[in-house]
């Protein structure tokens, strides 16, 4: 099978002026992945990725930490970028302890059996050759989607940036996601 | 034309979406135009997978071939 011609017209630059956002809200296994192989994927066709984690979506960003790790409850609510330490309160301990931290962590929205559902998920994946949340992380950051995490996210949850975080993130807030959106072709919430 | 006119070799069998798009991406990305790349990949969809890639960036597929294991070869021309 021979085609020979060049698919689009030479000289367009398909991938300069697209631009494409992802909000990812959920912390679950099953909607994180989706967002990120989304994300991989259309950076790789040439769209320039953003990536945007609110609430518990921040959780695939952070650094998967026991419930017994002394860094998860005496983080001293340290810092960090974006953190207002003068209003911090004791609770955002317990938030923090409590918190599937980690995309190795994560639970499924359906199926999840207390932890069962998402050991059968990854092997399934593993299987069938699927790329894992973790290297779909690593792998569409090194392609150059970017990566942005809420502000007031960061501070009511007590995530530290860039301790906590297993890649390079930056934190930002509503008017920032305004821009990007506006000049984006494609937005889409999970 | 033989695969072994190709200036580059990429080998994703054993993988599936969208892991040989970002592979092939990131291959694209360190070669000049008019440099072949012969990939080969076992995914269901790969073939139309990287027809997709190249009309959305302008290369070009020279040829498709398949192995008696299933495995197609596809040979693009790397687009200016």
């Amino acid at each position: 099978m021979v085609d020979g011609q060049i698919s689009t017209p030479p000289g367009t630059p398909a991938q300069a002026s697209k631009k494409g956002t992802i909000l990812l809200v959920s912390g679950e296994l099953d909607k994180a992945l989706l967002a990120f192989e989304v994300a991989a994927g259309f950076q790789a066709m040439g769209m320039e990725m953003s990536m945007w984690f609110v609430l518990y979506g921040a959780n695939c960003l952070r650094k998967p930490r026991s419930i017994f790790s002394p860094a998860k409850w005496f983080d001293k609510l340290r810092g960090g970028t974006g953190r207002t330490p003068e209003t911090d309160v004791a609770l955002q301990h317990v938030v923090r302890g409590l918190n599937h931290d980690g995309a190795c962590n994560l639970p499924l929205s359906q199926l999840n059996y207390g932890g069962i559902g998402p050991m059968i998920i990854r092997h399934i994946m593993r299987r069938k050759g699927m790329a894992q949340l973790e290297d779909l992380i690593r792998g569409a950051q090194e392609l150059g989607v970017r990566y942005t995490i809420c502000q007031i996210c960061v501070d009511a949850m007590a995530v530290s940036v860039p301790d906590d975080l297993i890649v390079e993130a930056e934190v930002k807030g509503v008017s920032a996601y305004y821009l990007e959106v506006a000049a984006a072709h494609y937005n889409v919430t999970f | 034309m033989s695969p072994n006119n190709a200036d580059s070799f990429l080998d994703v069998s054993g993988v599936c979406c969208p892991v040989p798009l970002i592979q092939l991406a990131k291959t694209v990305k360190d070669l000049k135009p008019g440099q072949i790349l012969a990939i080969t990949g076992n995914d269901p969809i790969f073939e139309s997978s990287v027809r997709d890639f190249c009309q959305a960036n302008g290369h070009a597929v020279l040829e498709v071939s398949t192995d008696e294991q299933r495995r197609v070869t596809v040979q693009i021309r790397v687009g200016g």
